[in-house]
């Protein structure tokens, strides 16, 4: 299981929300470049970045994921707020290695299976839930669909798999709940990428025992309760 | 010494080039293939398709098979490596036959495979300083079969397939050292030392 450092990118800053919540800031760092450097100096395999302004509707920071993509020599997965299929290929043409689609994907099945056709097992789709709802536009509302139905049926797509995020206990430092991936786990044969609320390494050996294929940290390798280099290695 | 990256008009260079840089090398990203034919070193990055990548190469295709024979030290990378060879699987049409043996398609398990996986090298300067257990990036659906003795180092996906290659300056590996952090560096350095030995 590959373990994953999140960097989530408002206003130009690596940021930590809390129930991604704007205003709900934990962590806040400016120098977003050199946090990236770090976690793959630190034994990373892959960089997750979120852009929160995108996902949210107040801008963009697609210059600086850029530059995060040029720059580093590991891949990147990115996401937030992406919604065309010009999206989608920018993030590819800046080197990339999968993008994230959520909301347009939960919304529009034919915009999953052309560009999933389009870029086969390069496409994330994410399943943002608070229970067995999944969300859509940033968190803030729900979509009305249920989170296994929509694995099930998407899992027939050639898309790489689903980012799992668990709205309920992202960056709340309180634990992980394993029923909800369990399901999903028995939903799919895709990969999944579990994320939201992942605090120690006792929730990285539950995911890793249900068979994640990774798992996204963000607060907990921000506040210290999760020693990135030694749960990267001692779950590679 | 100046290193020349094939842009077949596909895809992103510059972690490609970025990784060479730090390995000491200068880089041109050359979209004209004739540029390749009076490089002192060529790289084959490994983005795009089998059959696109030669038809950008087929307009330079006679002289640049000489040059890269005659031991201009050439780097092939994922897709590049795979149009080192003489044919694949995934178009019609030949490929750069500076090494023999064709490409095939995977056969077993998830494909592409896309991920981090176990590189087994036999002793190298390809793999000097390498940390031993180092795993490197692969995207890949197809994979070489040469058919002289020239693999360096293999790797196990449902099959166990030449993940590196060496006839003197001539390298080709399955996985992407650029994105395969600090090792991948380090086998990108070593590449450059090759390179520099055969001028």
């Amino acid at each position: 299981m590959n373990v994953i450092p999140a960097i989530d990118i408002k206003d130009g800053n690596c940021v930590q929300l809390v129930g991604g919540k704007p205003g709900t800031e934990k962590v806040k760092i400016e120098n977003v470049l050199g946090v990236a450097r770090r976690w793959q100096d630190s034994g990373a395999e892959m960089i997750h970045v979120i852009d929160l302004d995108s996902a949210l509707g107040t801008g963009s920071n697609e210059g600086l994921i850029e530059m995060i993509a040029g720059d580093l020599s590991i891949p990147v997965q990115v996401g937030g707020g992406v919604r065309t299929a010009d999206q989608v290929q920018r993030f590819f043409d800046i080197g990339c290695e999968r993008v994230i689609v959520g909301t347009r994907a939960i919304q529009d099945r034919k915009f999953v299976e052309d560009i999933s056709g389009q870029y086969p097992d390069g496409i994330v789709v994410a399943l943002d839930s608070i229970a067995h709802e999944v969300l859509i536009k940033g968190w803030q509302e729900g979509s009305g669909k249920d989170l296994l139905e929509l694995a099930t049926d998407l899992s027939s797509l050639p898309i790489f798999g689903f980012l799992y995020t668990n709205v309920e206990v992202e960056g709340r430092l309180e634990g992980i709940d394993p029923i909800p991936i369990k399901a999903l786990r028995e939903s799919t044969e895709k990969p999944l990428i579990a994320s939201g609320g992942i605090t120690s390494m006792g929730d990285l050996e539950t995911l890793r025992a249900m068979g994640a294929h990774s798992a996204v940290v963000g607060m907990a390798i921000y506040t210290g309760r999760i020693d990135f280099k030694k749960a990267v290695r001692e779950f590679r | 010494m100046e290193v020349a990256v094939a842009d077949y008009g596909v895809g992103n260079l510059f972690s490609i080039s970025k990784g060479l840089e730090a390995a000491g090398a200068k880089t041109r990203i050359v979209p004209d293939m004739v540029a390749l034919l009076d490089a002192d070193c060529i790289v084959l990055p490994g983005v795009g398709a089998f059959g696109a990548a030669m038809g950008a190469l087929r307009p330079v295709l006679p002289k640049l098979r000489a040059r890269i024979s005659s031991g201009v030290p050439t780097l092939g990378i994922c897709l590049g490596m795979q149009l080192l060879f003489d044919r694949s699987e995934e178009s019609s049409g030949a490929g750069l036959s500076v090494l023999s043996g064709e490409v095939r398609r995977l056969k077993i398990g998830r494909i592409p495979q896309m991920g981090w996986n176990n590189v087994e090298w036999v002793e190298d300067e390809l793999f000097d300083c390498v940390p031993e257990t180092s795993q490197f990036y692969f995207a890949n659906s197809y994979v070489c079969h040469p058919a002289e003795d020239i693999g360096i180092a293999t790797t196990d996906y449902g099959e166990r397939f030449a993940s590196a290659v060496r006839d003197d300056a001539i390298v080709g590996v399955q996985f992407h050292p650029e994105k395969s952090g600090s090792p991948g560096l380090k086998l990108l350095s070593n590449f450059i030392s090759i390179a520099e030995e055969a001028q």
